[in-house]
């Protein structure tokens, strides 16, 4: 057995067409800034935990930070997860109806999927809106929750895009 | 029209959504959103489909979703799995069956570092596969091997499944993994004894392989040190009350990524990849439970689950004879329904159910990922085998449904145990040093 040899991972990362110069540019920038989050993620529980079991000096507002940056985490891997056709769904059905309505209803789901994502992400824009008014806030570091919320809608804005480009007939790559 | 007639009309709407494709976090969002405008107007909807979005994705306990995610992906990255499939067939690839084996126990001890089943498929089948059929390994043994052990991956900690049932349930995610536990090693040693039988039975099927010198096993054992400590960090961690989930996650991440290093398999393009496809999965997940997120409630405005256990309470039947009828239920549903979806969206109905009939939500959560589990290797959608037939391309899908019967008799065989002896789920969580959330 090789050791030097890594084992691949166990979901497909590959594709199948060319990503457009655009939707390059979006997937690698979704992946850096969800990679940072989540990096960040990482290190700030690991940093707390060792703190707080073994210096018993646990890092202030803690959790608060591990909330929003998951928020960040989830706003980056929505849109990646959809763009990768990784949501899962079930074909079965599908699968068995003759190819044109089979099309047919394949485009409705993409249209109700980009307007469920639309009402979805102008709903997370206008609590982002409102949320400093009703002065919504992480309980002891007080961090604003409107920025996140407005992370979430651009996420989810994102996704509906993705969608709608589908149902237009733009076939994304993988 | 009643409440419950909307509730029952919410539960086909959302079944025909799932029948046309939708992806299953947005059929349940779209089904939620459509009820609660029904049932409470559209301001009370709105509001609860922004502000249940935003609360999951800021649910600090669900932060161990990427975090462990990403500790399975940077340690199959780090080959932490060939290491652990290695150990098991020094041991014990010289038996009859062995290999078998010895994929089992790899897959046991994968799902120790992740909480998907079909990554410990994918994974463990890549490299246990090849090595079986070189042997003269039989198609159907070779591949129901690997798509029944790889179940054992939401059932070991950490698991998405019992992550999942947490969340929607309100009960302790670390009490679930260690509730994962003892179920989980009883499941791998019913995998074990069912390929004993299969090769008593057909002995062509499972051959020895060559046997190992003492030297080539300890060195094997030795190499499988960092599996090992993440385990120990991980799930010995949360049992001794030392780490709660989130940090061990963390932790968990940490040290596995430190492995990376160490062994010299850190590369810019390896982290890419690994974050790439941490982000997908973890997106995946919280599609599935913002949805589950703006369903819930409306099943609940509906009043359906107090009508269920009414009708269920009214009934003739025992608890346990109502439990039977549920989990033949599950199974049947699991068989076209995808499992994490499955539980998602029959939880609103069935948990405050088995609540009312005085099972243990914990014992009940190992019961159920162990149903689902069933219908990940079930015809016609069990998705394991789907997996493993990409692997195996030289087997025709039918042997590997035929081949993985056995396990799901070794599957029916834990879920009867654990119902005669519900402390085999209990022990460990009612034992932990310090109950953490």
């Amino acid at each position: 057995m090789n050791h030097n040899e890594p084992d691949e991972l166990p979901e497909d990362t590959g594709g199948s067409l060319p990503l457009m110069p655009a939707e390059k540019w979006l997937v690698s920038a979704l992946q850096f800034l969800g990679g940072i989050a989540l990096g960040a993620l990482a290190l700030l529980t690991v940093a707390d935990a060792l703190l707080r079991s073994f210096a018993n000096r646990p890092i202030l507002g803690g959790n608060d930070m591990v909330q929003v940056l998951l928020v960040l985490v989830v706003a980056a891997s929505i849109p990646l997860c959809i763009h990768a056709g990784r949501a899962i769904a079930i074909e079965m059905i599908l699968e068995r109806l003759p190819a044109g309505s089979r099309m047919v209803i394949t485009k409705l789901s993409d249209l109700l999927c980009a307007t469920v994502l639309a009402v979805l992400s102008w709903r997370c824009a206008i609590n982002a809106s409102q949320a400093a008014l009703f002065g919504e806030t992480t309980m002891l570091l007080q961090i604003p929750f409107g920025p996140f919320y407005w992370c979430l809608a651009v996420s989810f804005a994102l996704s509906a895009l993705l969608f709608a480009l589908k149902f237009a007939g733009w076939r994304l790559a993988r | 029209m009643s409440s419950v007639a909307i509730g029952l009309l919410g539960f086909a709407g959302l079944f025909g959504l799932m029948a046309a494709g939708v992806p299953v976090g947005l059929a349940l969002l779209a089904s939620g959103l459509v009820g609660t405008v029904a049932l409470a107007g559209w301001t009370s909807a709105a509001y609860t489909l922004s502000g249940q979005a935003f609360a999951t994705a800021a649910h600090y306990e669900l932060s161990v979703l990427p975090l462990f995610i990403l500790m399975g992906n940077l340690a199959s990255r780090s080959g932490l799995s060939r290491d652990l499939y290695e150990v098991a067939y020094r041991w014990i690839g010289h038996l009859r069956g062995g290999l078998a084996g010895a994929t089992v126990l790899g897959c046991a001890g994968f799902a120790a570092l992740s909480g998907s089943s079909i990554a410990s498929a994918v994974t463990m089948g890549r490299v246990a596969y090849p090595n079986m059929r070189r042997f003269g390994y039989g198609g159907k043994l070779a591949t129901g091997t690997i798509a029944a052990g790889g179940t054992l991956g939401i059932l070991i900690p950490p698991s998405t499944g019992f992550v999942l049932y947490a969340t929607l349930t309100e009960q302790s995610i670390g009490r679930l993994f260690m509730a994962g536990i003892l179920p989980g090693l009883l499941l791998t040693a019913l995998f074990l004894i069912a390929i004993a039988i299969i090769v008593r039975l057909r002995p062509e099927e499972g051959p020895a392989g060559t046997p190992s010198d003492w030297r080539k096993r300890l060195r094997a054992t030795r190499r499988a040190f960092g599996i090992t400590a993440i385990v120990l960090l991980t799930i010995g961690g949360i049992y001794g009350g030392i780490f709660t989930p989130v940090e061990a996650a963390g932790v968990g991440a940490a040290f596995a990524f430190m492995m990376l290093v160490v062994r010299g398999m850190f590369s810019i393009s390896a982290m890419t990849d690994v974050m790439a496809d941490t982000l997908r999965t973890t997106g995946m997940c919280f599609l599935i439970l913002i949805g589950a997120n703006v369903f819930s409630p409306f099943i609940a405005l509906t009043g359906l689950p107090a009508v269920v256990a009414e009708l269920f309470a009214s009934s003739p039947l025992g608890p346990y004879t109502m439990l039977l009828l549920i989990i033949a239920v599950y199974a049947l549903l699991g068989m076209v329904i995808e499992g994490l979806s499955l539980m998602v969206i029959t939880l609103p109905i069935v948990y405050p159910l088995i609540l009312g009939l005085g099972f243990d939500p914990i014992w009940f959560g190992v019961v159920m990922v162990i149903v689902l589990e069933m219908g990940l290797i079930s015809p016609p959608v069990g998705v394991n085998c789907f997996v493993v037939s990409t692997i195996a391309r030289d087997v025709k899908l039918e042997t590997v449904f035929a081949g993985v019967m056995p396990f799901w008799g070794a599957m029916v065989v834990a879920i009867l145990l654990l119902i005669a002896f519900p402390q085999i789920a209990l022990l460990m969580p009612n034992s932990m040093f310090n109950q953490l959330p």
